[in-house]
């Protein structure tokens, strides 16, 4: 009687044992999921861009490229919004402001020499969200050898806000990087 | 000095366009029955028997205010439209919903925007030429699990077609709806004539002019990319939706 019960207590502790290390491992497989998810693609240069009190400048580093193609990676918990600044006024103007969701990518290509951004997250007090430091909640990169058609150029997100691999496959079926 | 002088720049323009954000989200009178608050407006319902013809047997006041209420479309018994108080003498440009003069920057352009249902073109001395309604992408199209809204950004014209021009996608399956005039400025996207422009977003992702607007456009303003001159096209302007009514039957 005293051997089953202690079969059956060696039983249980086998189990919790080993429930214990498949939720270890399905954690570890998690966090280098997020590891993965957090670097950037291969090709993509961790140059192009500065910050700069608070603000994200894009400018491009490819020598003699009309277009420049960035993956910017949401780092943070929440939502960012871009707002795009313009150091002058044109009835024409138009900005390509942006929301990057929690963790996630946005691609954007664009022919303009710089850009500019301010970030924000949302905000109870204000529609437009809380004014943060870009640097913080961003991390950017810049495509240094990109080959656009006559019909993909301009500014635009070309990818709105997506995990890293929905990305690239997004900006390889453009046409404008190769697939592997 | 210099760089707080600059950060206040970038801030007056930063505030500027939130504030334009903000006032587009409230841009619902700019078109049709939403002109009829206005003194210079009447509302109009139309009663059996009338039409387009009948109402404005002058052509050149008949296309004013099938302009300003953004559509071409048949009439029905009931449909209200806007009406100018005074037509005598207006032309076209009396009614723009665009300024008549903006900054030249040297290059013409073609503005779409989604809140007003309208585009506008640019000289090189940034003079506006000509506008006129559009019909652009819908919310949600019921025949794709997609969004059909039309891509936002700046973009040149890289090829054109003529009168005969139609689709290889819509219908979906078998392709062949009539796009005259078109002119693509982003993958599959294109301004195009056509023969339904009810007055809010309707299209698939394409821009829908009028077929008389892109005739204009296609012959007289868009000049399309030639890599040979190291031209891009004449550039395009698709301004975002802000607006929540655009979209609205």
């Amino acid at each position: 009687m005293k051997t089953i019960n202690n079969s059956k207590v060696i039983a249980a502790l086998f189990t919790i044992v080993s429930g214990n290390l498949d939720a270890a491992s399905a954690v570890k497989q998690d966090t280098s999921a997020v590891k993965e998810d957090n670097r950037n693609p291969i090709g993509c240069m961790d140059n192009g861009y500065e910050f700069d009190l608070d603000t994200l400048r894009l400018v491009s580093n490819a020598v003699g490229a009309k277009q420049a193609l960035y993956f910017l990676h949401n780092t943070s918990t929440t939502n960012i919004t871009l707002y795009q600044m313009r150091g002058e006024e044109s009835s024409r103007s138009m900005y390509l402001n942006h929301v990057i969701n929690a963790g996630q990518w946005a691609v954007l290509s664009t022919s303009e020499k710089k850009m500019k951004y301010i970030c924000a997250i949302p905000s109870a007090k204000s529609p437009y969200g809380k004014i943060v430091d870009c640097s913080q909640s961003l991390r950017v990169c810049e495509y240094n050898n990109v080959r656009y058609g006559l019909n993909n150029q301009g500014n635009y997100w070309l990818v709105n806000s997506n995990s890293r691999n929905g990305a690239v496959n997004a900006v390889v079926h453009y046409g404008i990087i190769p697939g592997v | 000095m210099k760089k707080i002088l600059v950060g206040n720049v970038y801030g007056i323009t930063f505030l500027i366009a939130m504030l334009m954000a903000s006032a587009e989200s409230y841009a619902a009178s700019y078109y049709g029955t939403g002109l009829c608050a206005y003194p210079q407006y009447q509302c109009l319902k139309v009663e059996r028997g009338q039409s387009w013809a009948t109402l404005f047997p002058d052509e050149q006041q008949r296309d004013i205010v099938q302009r300003i209420n953004r559509s071409y479309n048949s009439l029905w018994l009931g449909k209200q439209i806007a009406v100018p108080r005074d037509l005598e003498n207006k032309t076209m440009l009396d009614f723009a919903p665009f300024p008549l003069q903006i900054n030249p920057e040297g290059e013409q352009q073609v503005i779409v925007d989604q809140d007003k249902l309208a585009w506008g073109a640019y000289d090189t001395n940034g003079r506006l030429i000509k506008w006129g309604p559009i019909s652009s992408g819908r919310d949600k199209c019921p025949d794709s699990n997609n969004s059909c809204r039309t891509m936002t950004g700046i973009f040149h014209f890289f090829s054109k077609e003529n009168e005969k021009c139609r689709s290889n996608v819509f219908p979906i399956g078998k392709g062949g709806a009539k796009m005259p005039y078109c002119m693509y400025f982003h993958k599959g996207f294109a301004l195009h004539g056509s023969e339904d422009i009810p007055g809010f977003r309707a299209s698939h992702g394409c821009v829908r002019l009028f077929t008389r607007d892109a005739l204009w456009l296609n012959h007289e303003f868009v000049v399309t990319a030639n890599p040979k001159i190291n031209f891009l096209g004449t550039k395009i302007i698709v301004r975002p939706i802000n607006s929540t009514t655009s979209g609205k039957e």
